[in-house]
């Protein structure tokens, strides 16, 4: 698998639990784990680019 | 599914509050087989969706060829490594039949696979609290 592929899965996985056990209305664990899934790729690409001219 | 006040329950589910010797016996059920303590309570949804959610991140590592800690005592990231690999439950007990190889963490998708394995121990544990808390009826 690809680096970001593990990133996306990992990504998911996390965030439907924490929706799951954040929440108590579908709605509301649907648009957390959405939220959650948005922020964790948001912030990894963003530290990844900040890394960027570090990296070699 | 019916919304009962701000919460999710299956038409006909009442809230049932158990002793805290029975739910700390789903929370070990759930912490050796993840979401059976769940079901037990009588939570499939969430029970089915935690084993799955743990299930996936663990299988995923091993196939990574993570490295799953063995016991000991002595050295303090270790002992966090074995806390967090153990609490994956049955699966920490099976890793050999998935990781026939062993670990190779020289690549970076063993390191990768080390991460996914702790954190579906970490998930599981998450999991053990909630079935405890839905048992005594702290959680719907």
């Amino acid at each position: 698998m690809s680096q970001f592929i593990d990133m996306s899965w990992f990504a998911l996985i996390i965030s439907v639990v924490l929706g799951l056990l954040s929440r108590n209305t579908v709605a509301g664990r649907i648009k957390y784990a959405a939220l959650s899934f948005v922020a964790f790729m948001a912030v990894s690409i963003a530290i990844a680019w900040l890394m960027f001219p570090f990296s070699r | 599914m019916a919304e009962v006040g701000n919460s999710v329950r299956n038409k006909g589910q009442a809230r049932v509050v158990r002793s805290r010797g029975t739910a700390f016996g789903f929370a070990l059920a759930g912490w050796f087989i993840p979401g059976l303590g769940q079901v037990l309570a009588g939570r499939w949804g969430r029970g089915i969706v935690f084993f799955c959610a743990v299930a996936s991140l663990v299988l995923t590592g091993y196939f990574q060829r993570g490295f799953v800690f063995a016991h000991q005592f002595g050295e303090p990231f270790g002992m966090l490594g074995f806390l967090a690999d153990a609490s994956t439950g049955l699966f920490y007990f099976v890793s050999k039949v998935f990781e026939t190889n062993g670990p190779n963490i020289a690549r970076a998708a063993g390191d990768y696979g080390t991460r996914f394995i702790a954190t579906a121990g970490m998930l599981n544990l998450l999991a053990a609290f909630d079935a405890y808390a839905v048992a005594i009826g702290e959680r719907d």
